[in-house]
């Protein structure tokens, strides 16, 4: 079983699919092609045949594409939430975002939830991989972890708090540049397949327009 | 029809039995894109299955060519809301992905069984004479 499920034209048959399907949103077209990989390692397991019998059943890629294509309803989101502008917005509002008033970081939240440019992997880094952007990381870097207190002995006088330590002051330097970098670089990450996989998306709707 | 054709023995009644088996494998596709997605639901309906064996017994039944397309079907199914999905170990090694039907599916699937019903007694009267006809 484990030599047929590593058969060349499994992948083949598995890959070409992929790209037939390029043009749907990655969490479409990734529960289509574990549907489709579970179908033939289940039918492998069972013995319905060899892999090009059951290959076979499963009709060609392009006609799995296809009914993909007949569906009544669309199958792409609104294109407003695949477009440029969307990309670009979520983007900027999740690194540069906390700092209009610590909301804007909101917007950037929801517009990569919403956004179909996105792995599910993706939005859930781009969430937790700074909360806040760099605005949160300002405020990670400068809390404060360490201060005096001093009291008179009378009472009589209020208490002092002083000698602050902050957090990016008593990490080492690198960490402290980690954590200001960390919003970036994710922000830059997500730009990026955010906007190669909008472009995949408008020149496949392109192609079947 | 068609057997009357065959009969014939003519040349160009044996290509009108091929015209006429266009004709029915035709509408076939056209009338399986129809059903399809709620022949899913029914069989679903009669309790969880994994992709596998949904796609079995349509194909069983004639009504899936390409078993491949079922897995698009069940994945608009499954955001449309009408069928819900659940990874669970099975008896035999992997975990599997069961299919089952949510509130919605039921619902679309019951207005489907009406309308179906109402639908094939009206095109089965209309037939009948046709269907009785000596040819």
């Amino acid at each position: 079983m484990m030599n047929n499920a590593d058969d060349p034209n499994i992948s083949k048959y598995l890959h070409e699919l992929a790209t037939r399907l390029g043009h749907l949103p990655a969490e479409q077209s990734e529960e289509i092609l574990q549907g489709i990989k579970d179908h033939i390692s289940d039918a492998l397991a069972r013995g319905n045949g060899s892999v090009a019998d059951v290959l076979g059943s499963l009709g060609s890629p392009e006609e799995v594409a296809r009914g993909v294509a007949g569906d009544r309803v669309p199958a792409a989101s609104p294109p407003w939430r695949t477009s440029t502008l969307w990309v670009v917005l979520s983007t900027m509002f999740l690194v540069f975002g906390g700092f209009i008033v610590g909301f804007g970081w909101f917007f950037g939240l929801a517009g990569l939830w919403m956004g179909t440019c996105w792995k599910l992997w993706e939005k859930i880094v781009g969430t937790v991989a700074l909360p806040g952007g760099i605005a949160g990381a300002l405020v990670v870097v400068t809390v404060p972890v360490s201060y005096e207190v001093v009291t008179s002995d009378s009472g009589a006088m209020p208490p002092t708090v002083f000698g602050i330590e902050s957090l990016g002051t008593t990490l080492p330097i690198i960490a402290t540049v980690a954590t200001l970098a960390l919003p970036l670089v994710v922000g830059v990450y997500l730009l990026t397949v955010g906007l190669r996989r909008e472009q995949s998306t408008m020149r496949a709707a392109q192609l079947t327009a | 029809m068609i057997s009357g054709s065959v009969l014939a023995f003519g040349k160009e009644a044996l290509q009108g039995t091929v015209h006429c088996m266009d004709i029915a494998a035709n509408v076939s596709t056209n009338l399986r894109k129809g059903v399809l997605e709620y022949c899913v639901l029914a069989l679903i309906g009669n309790g969880e299955m994994y992709g596998l064996d949904i796609a079995g017994k349509l194909r069983g039944h004639g009504l899936l060519t390409s078993e491949g397309t079922l897995y698009p079907l069940l994945a608009r199914l499954r955001r449309s809301g009408l069928v819900d999905s659940s990874w669970r170990e099975s008896g035999q090694g992997a975990p599997r992905k069961y299919y089952s039907l949510t509130p919605a599916g039921q619902d679309a699937l019951a207005g489907f069984v009406d309308a179906w019903d109402v639908f094939s007694h009206s095109v089965s009267d209309i037939l009948k004479p046709v269907g009785g006809q000596p040819s």
